[in-house]
């Protein structure tokens, strides 16, 4: 009924896709364990809430904490542990400020920082210790982003992405 | 469409080599340049989750297809890969862009729940492994069964489907019909069920046929009920080749069909005359014209309808109704007990688990090559035609005009499921008796 069938027989060897299934999946787990970086003592407890990109809508602010001004613009406040200083974080410092929005600087072990840390909600870090990330309050004083971000000076992108956004609140 | 050296040809077209290697280079240097991108911000497991996200989509969905079409695809499977990494990672690039996250950026693949899933990339690298495994294994399958069916000179079932896919089918050039016997003594009646149907169809005539002390033979037509697994060429001549095959172990027999199964009896008488006593057709799949077959046949069910006019829609249908298998042989029986009382369980199960290559190739051949027209005009062997008044499928009127003035016709009360609703007159009609009641021994099941 059936004669000489040319080419019928698949173009891959059958044991070909199972060898390069195990080959795959052990590079991608050694990357995943070994270059994916593992959450640090100073990042949130829970990974997935920092720098998730996701606007807040609260609390609002009174118009002044820890002598802090707060509304008619965006301030953005910079949570560390040390006093920030060199070229980097002058140009992160330049980044995150030159369309106009305020930034504020809070360092662990001064009084104001402990109540701003409160008033706008950012998290505490893995290892217990004061924050290191930034928080963003939009013009009418709404909290609209908190978190951790221990490694904030390659990140003034992000920063300049979440003020732009809030940008128009109470303008 | 037959299988022929360009189908499988298309179908292996995914899984050439150099294809294959140059996509691998290309997803390797990608993905090397996307995680460059994000470990620029130290954003490394943002890269992560993406693309373990985008492998288990992408393996589901080629698995999915596998199952459903019976070949891989699409045609460049490792840049699926790519494809979907960039529409799951498509909110960082917007971010990038100056847009924030927001939760309706979900539609990306989950794009912001993917974060949330507890053990985070842990967890998604063992469910992107666990559905690439299970891929990997279902091609593993595959390209076996279809080397195997090489090998033993069959053409590649690359258009079977549901878990077909996954083993070889055997060769029917070796392997006979599934077939059962009733009756004492060497059958004198081989009966063939129609379409979608299978051995099961005709229980009732056969008992009755048996209580009349007449033997009979029912195979499953290669495709169909028990012979699912026989063959991946399903035409005319090749289920006739096979029933051929299974009479060429017996005595001359009196071979009674109905509906599609009439012209295969029909093809077989043809071919191999001295095999066979007479004829018996039950509402045989005659018509005027193709586009009266196309007219009658559609009017059945929506699928016939996308089967004959070369929709793959059909096929992707038919392809998900067999990974569906086991719960519709289990779901069918008891819809068929509402609403067709009837129907025995076990057709309402062969209803819903034929090979789809079978019943799409079984449609096409009374469309382009069905030999009953001329056969019935001037049949070469005693034959004998039962009409059924309420047939909408085959209706009698039609019919009779077809009919050569050699044909003995028997017109009986019911529908185009005549010998489940009379097996006590189709048996009259295939002994060429007067009225008998006959009861069936069990009731069906």
């Amino acid at each position: 009924m059936w004669g000489r069938l040319p080419g019928a027989e698949p173009p891959l060897r059958w044991w070909l896709p199972t060898a390069v299934f195990v080959v795959a999946a052990v590079v991608l787990s050694l990357v995943i364990a070994l270059v994916v970086r593992a959450p640090g003592p100073r990042d949130d407890p829970d990974p997935a809430d920092q720098r998730d990109g996701l606007l807040l809508s609260g609390p609002r602010l009174p118009p002044q904490v820890a002598g802090v001004e707060f509304g008619g613009r965006t301030v953005v406040v910079l949570f560390e542990r040390t006093p920030p200083a060199g070229p980097a974080f002058d140009r992160w410092r330049d980044a995150v400020s030159d369309d106009g929005v305020g930034l504020v600087i809070a360092v662990a072990g001064e009084k104001r920082t402990g109540l701003l840390a409160a008033a706008t909600g950012i998290p505490r870090p893995v290892d217990g210790g004061p924050p290191v990330g930034y928080a963003v309050v939009d013009a009418t004083r709404l909290v609209r982003y908190a978190t951790l971000d221990p490694t904030y000076l390659i990140n003034a992108f992000e920063v300049d992405v979440i003020t732009g956004a809030v940008a128009g609140a109470g303008s | 469409m037959s299988l022929t050296p360009a189908t499988w040809a298309r179908a292996y077209r995914p899984l050439h080599p150099v294809s294959l290697a140059v996509q691998l280079l290309v997803l390797v240097l990608a993905e090397v340049a996307l995680f460059a991108s994000y470990g620029a911000h130290d954003a490394r497991f943002h890269w992560a989750t993406h693309f373990l996200v985008a492998l288990a989509y992408t393996s589901v969905l080629l698995l999915v297809r596998l199952l459903i079409t019976g070949a891989p695809g699409p045609r460049f499977l490792l840049l699926t890969l790519l494809g979907f990494h960039l529409f799951a990672m498509a909110p960082d690039l917007l971010f990038r862009g100056g847009v924030p996250h927001y939760r309706w950026m979900d539609l990306f693949l989950g794009h912001v729940a993917a974060h949330y899933l507890p053990g985070g990339d842990g967890s998604w690298l063992l469910i992107a492994l666990l559905t690439t495994g299970a891929y990997v294994a279902a091609l593993t399958l595959w390209l076996r069964a279809r080397r195997a069916e090489a090998l033993t000179g069959m053409p590649p079932g690359v258009g079977l489907t549901g878990t077909a896919v996954l083993r070889a089918q055997r060769d029917p050039r070796t392997t006979t019909l599934v077939n059962e016997e009733h009756g004492h003594g060497p059958p004198s009646a081989l009966l063939l069920h129609g379409l979608g149907a299978a051995a099961a169809f005709w229980r009732p005539v056969a008992q009755c046929l048996a209580e009349r002390g007449l033997g009979t033979l029912l195979p499953d037509l290669l495709g169909f009920g028990s012979s699912r697994r026989l063959g991946t060429h399903f035409h005319l001549d090749d289920q006739a080749a096979a029933v051929i095959r299974l009479l060429e172990n017996h005595r001359p027999m009196v071979l009674v069909a109905h509906s599609y199964g009439a012209a295969v009896a029909v093809a077989v008488a043809a071919e191999r005359p001295d095999l066979v006593g007479r004829l018996v057709l039950i509402c045989p799949a005659a018509f005027a014209d193709p586009d009266e077959a196309r007219r009658r046949i559609g009017a059945r069910s929506w699928i016939a309808r996308k089967a004959m006019s070369g929709s793959p829609v059909a096929g992707l249908a038919c392809g998900a109704m067999c990974l569906l298998r086991a719960p519709l042989t289990i779901l069918a029986p008891r819809l068929a007990s509402s609403f067709s009382p009837d129907v025995p369980a076990q057709v309402a199960r062969d209803a819903v688990t034929y090979l789809w290559p079978a019943y799409r190739d079984a449609l096409r051949s009374l469309l382009e090559d069905n030999p009953l027209g001329p056969w019935l005009a001037d049949p070469p062997l005693p034959t004998t035609v039962v009409l059924a008044e309420e047939d909408r499928t085959v209706p009698a009127d039609g019919l009779v005009a077809l009919l050569g003035r050699r044909v003995k016709v028997v017109r009986l009360a019911g529908t185009h499921a005549l010998p489940i609703e009379h097996p006590d007159h189709v048996s009259n009609a295939i002994t060429a008796k007067g009225p008998e009641q006959c009861v069936p021994d069990t009731p069906p099941q």
